[in-house]
């Protein structure tokens, strides 16, 4: 036997893990080789000092920690437990969660939005109000269905809080499509029709303010005043405030409105950044019957203070206020 | 029956008998079980690992391992086969495991010296305070050149060298043909050579 085939059986040698033949060969061959002979020695010193190495005893109370750790919900049942609180902790815990969530979440959606055009409608009535001088403050009051004589009345209204509100906007309007028979369907949806029924005198023109110093009940003759023009009219209402005006009487009788009646409510439409939709005229009288125009709602006041400057207001329908654009019918009767 | 005759009559069943009592729903029966085996398993794993607290940890977690699959075993193999089967296979994926690899860089001698005081503290029989010195002086050369082994082999080693199992046993416990056994553990005996010849 050679070192190369010793060398590999050396640690069964010492284990005893050979055969009595094996041993022998072993056995003569190390008494030899002297490389061999170091080897077995180490590998026996190797054994030796291995398998006595000392054991390492468990901890005194290693029982009781397994049987703790035994007793431990597993990490799946403590996250369950966790889900599943009593519902004495859970009910406020959730509550308490979810009332800040809405908190944030409205927080976050107040956003500055448009105003609805209603709001804008409304505060725009409101600016143009303030806007409005002191003196305009005495038009009569339009929510109310009146006759003529209440013009008087109304102005003497002055100082009521429903003075105030003569500004507000005249009583609600009515749709009446069938009188706008021409027009574009985009036009009515978007609009409100407001009718007027204007008294235009054929005889000297009776202004407002004549009517009111006249007093109800009085015959008043008046003179007929100067060419009107717009700008008058928007002088005379400023008048009506005024506590004397003169009253000239002169008859003048007239079979028509007076002249350019049409033309004032064309310029006073125009002024008011509006447009004339239509003039109907009588066939057989040729004179005007009505005027259809639309103005946008915020200069409807500024309008309708403009037309008593042109004929008293007979009749008037209630005006919507929540809409941009106005479409109003001037009907026009003629006193004889 | 008190308590300590109750352990008695434990200490003198045999493994089988034990194993049969706990799936009977007796749970004294599994603290005999672990009287029994808790200083091989733990002293098993610290060899293995070469750490006394990972040893316990990985001692604890071989016998939670026992408790809940001991209802359902066989038998087939022996009782120490099946629970030193449990003891490697814990001790290998903790030595596998990340928490162990970043620990045993930053290994330091504290832990070291810790290991070994705990050494010392274990009954010496030899009396002699030089002789007690220098045997705890080569356990700890002997350990800190086992633990430079691989897993594989280190494992192997252990088993062969330290605890005397068989062969055919070793093969059993880890699964491995008894063919690689033999040519595994004289490789890591090659190993142990070059570090422990001047020592010896």
């Amino acid at each position: 036997m050679n070192c190369k085939k010793v060398k590999p059986l050396l640690y069964s040698y010492v284990e005893n893990g050979l055969s009595a033949e094996e041993k022998s060969l072993i056995k003569a061959h190390i008494l030899k080789c002297a490389k061999c002979k170091r080897e077995l020695a180490y590998i026996k010193k190797y054994k030796k000092n291995l398998e006595s190495l000392a054991e390492v005893k468990a901890p005194k109370n290693f029982l009781l920690e397994v049987r703790e750790r035994l007793e431990e919900p597993s990490p799946i049942r403590k996250i369950i437990n966790m889900i599943f609180l009593p519902w004495q902790v859970k009910l406020p815990v959730e509550a308490a969660g979810l009332i800040a969530i809405l908190f944030l979440v409205n927080f976050l959606i107040k956003a500055p939005f448009d105003v609805a055009p209603e709001y804008n409608a409304k505060y725009a009535f409101e600016e143009q109000k303030k806007e409005i001088p002191a003196a305009d403050m005495k038009q009569p009051e339009l929510s109310k269905r009146k006759k003529p004589k209440d013009a008087i009345v109304a102005s003497n209204k002055i100082s009521t809080p429903q003075a105030k509100s003569v500004i507000a906007p005249p009583p609600a309007i009515e749709m009446n499509r069938s009188s706008i028979e021409t027009f574009d369907n985009k036009i009515l949806e978007k609009s409100v029709t407001y009718e007027i029924s204007m008294l235009i005198a054929s005889e000297p023109k009776k202004s407002m303010n004549d009517e009111k110093l006249a007093g109800p009940g009085k015959s008043a003759e008046y003179e007929e005043s100067k060419p009107e023009s717009i700008k008058d009219a928007d002088r005379k209402s400023e008048l009506k405030s005024s506590a004397k005006s003169e009253e000239t009487g002169k008859k003048i009788q007239e079979s028509g409105p007076q002249p350019g009646t049409i033309e004032k409510i064309k310029y006073i439409t125009r002024a008011s950044r509006g447009r004339i939709l239509k003039i109907e005229y009588s066939k057989e009288t040729n004179l005007p019957l009505f005027v259809i125009l639309e103005i946008p709602a915020k200069n409807h006041t500024a309008f309708i203070r403009k037309l008593h400057g042109v004929g008293l207001f007979r009749d008037s329908s209630s005006y919507a206020k929540d809409r941009d654009i106005v479409i109003l019918k001037i009907s026009i009767l003629y006193s004889k | 029956m008190d308590k300590k005759q109750k352990t008695n009559s434990y200490s003198r069943k045999d493994d089988t008998q034990l194993v049969l009592d706990f799936q009977a729903r007796d749970e004294g029966a599994f603290d005999a079980l672990v009287s029994r085996y808790m200083d091989m398993i733990f002293n098993l794993c610290f060899r293995i690992l070469g750490d006394y607290d990972d040893a316990n940890d990985c001692a604890q977690d071989t016998f939670i391992k026992v408790y809940k699959n001991l209802d359902d075993f066989r038998m087939k193999s022996g009782f120490s086969t099946w629970i030193y089967r449990i003891a490697v296979n814990t001790c290998k994926n903790h030595l596998s495991s990340g928490a162990n690899k970043a620990r045993r860089k930053t290994l330091s001698l504290d832990a070291n010296e810790k290991n070994d005081k705990r050494v010392i503290d274990i009954e010496d029989s030899s009396g002699d305070p030089v002789e007690v010195f220098e045997k705890s002086e080569m356990e700890k050369v002997i350990r800190q050149a086992i633990e430079s082994l691989p897993g594989e082999q280190r494992i192997l080693i252990v088993l062969r060298d330290i605890e005397g199992r068989p062969y055919d046993e070793i093969s059993s416990i880890t699964g491995i043909k008894i063919g690689t056994v033999k040519s595994r553990i004289a490789r890591g005996r090659e190993q142990l050579r070059e570090m422990l010849e001047g020592v010896f």
